[in-house]
């Protein structure tokens, strides 16, 4: 399989960990992987034109277009976000609104897809995973699993064995 | 009351109406009004750097820091954005992650929430992106006091439709008569 992460944390921490491992695993496995890190991106704002509407093309041309060809050259999509508010973070908001490039296509229908979330409040992150969930619900994509780790310090994961051992045990059914 | 409306639109359309027309109706109630363009203001992605939980302070030098101050002023502010995949816009994510310093010391706690949202489909009750919006405002311990939900897709489908503009002058009424 050809595996694309895209990596909504502003900083360089948790969620960052948790796709190389992931994606470490993967490659041992014999798939191919990218990791994307959108804080290294630039990506404008949806400017609600509805110009993909009309033409099927988006009229920015930034970073998105190489992201958006890569997502469509991939068997599974991790989407990977810190919880700010019960939501995915701003840069990944703004990724997934110039996605819409893709709403009403098949260019991702039938693709595996899998969320991820990193956060300190473990009773409200239904609610931020359901909201990805129903994104990737609404291109088509196939939801296998999804995971969430408690974290807040940026090396709170890395230094907890269990929230390894956790990663791990997600890539052997992600990648069954 | 002093009220504001943030605006999570990124384009010239429904959702500024919305709000513009909320706040006319405000000041014939006698309350003073502020509108807030996020699209014209430079905010950038909150990093995470922590400093707000550890000084209390953020220390990104942008737009934010007048928001920030004039919304300590004022007593209910309303939330308006267009509908973008069940949630609100990058635009506006960008600014209530930057709202952070002030969760941080309940800054907001008690002041009161409205949260207006355009979109293709789905009404008030059944809308996700309501629901995330008034999560946030729980968060930050805000009173929501009311959400209203227009259907809309075009720029100016709400302006043109009478039964739209009805409904933000009935809701408008409601919240501030």
């Amino acid at each position: 399989m050809d595996v694309i992460a895209i990596c909504g944390s502003p900083r360089k921490g948790n969620t960052e960990f948790i796709l190389k491992r992931l994606l470490m695993k993967a490659e041992g496995a014999g798939h191919k992987t990218e990791l994307v890190l959108l804080r290294e991106k630039k990506i404008g704002y949806c400017m609600g034109c509805l110009g993909c509407d009309k033409s099927g093309a988006c009229p920015i041309s930034d970073d998105m277009d190489a992201i958006i060809a890569s997502m469509e050259k991939s068997d599974l999509i991790i989407f990977a976000s810190p919880n700010y508010y019960n939501n995915v973070s701003g840069i990944m908001k703004v990724f997934f609104d110039r996605m819409n490039v893709l709403y009403g296509t098949d260019k991702l229908s039938g693709k595996k897809v899998s969320v991820i979330f990193v956060g300190e409040e473990v009773k409200t992150i239904q609610k931020a995973i359901l909201s990805v969930e129903s994104i990737a619900n609404s291109f088509g994509m196939d939801i296998v699993c999804s995971l969430y780790l408690n974290g807040k310090g940026p090396r709170d994961i890395e230094t907890n064995p269990e929230s390894v051992q956790k990663i791990d045990d997600f890539a052997k059914i992600f990648l069954s | 009351m002093n009220i504001i409306a943030i605006c999570g639109s990124p384009r010239k359309g429904n959702t500024e109406f919305v709000l513009r027309r909320f706040l006319i109706k405000a000041e014939e109630f006698g309350h003073k009004t502020d509108l807030i363009l996020l699209r014209e203001k430079k905010i950038g992605h909150c990093n995470s750097c922590f400093s707000c939980n550890d000084e209390g302070s953020c220390n990104m030098r942008d737009d934010m820091a007048g928001i920030v101050e004039r919304i300590m002023a004022d007593d209910l502010i309303v939330f308006g954005s267009p509908n973008y995949f069940n949630n609100v816009t990058g635009l506006m994510k960008d600014f209530m992650d930057r709202l952070q310093p002030l969760r941080v010391e309940d800054k907001l706690a008690g002041k009161k929430a409205v949260v207006i949202m355009v979109g293709e489909e789905g009404d008030s009750k059944s809308s996700a992106a309501i629901a995330t919006m008034t999560s946030a405002a729980d968060i930050l311990k805000m009173a929501k006091v009311g959400d209203l939900y227009l259907v809309a897709k075009k720029a100016l489908d709400v302006e043109n439709n009478p039964e739209s503009v009805q409904k933000i002058d009935d809701f408008a009424k409601n919240i501030l008569s």
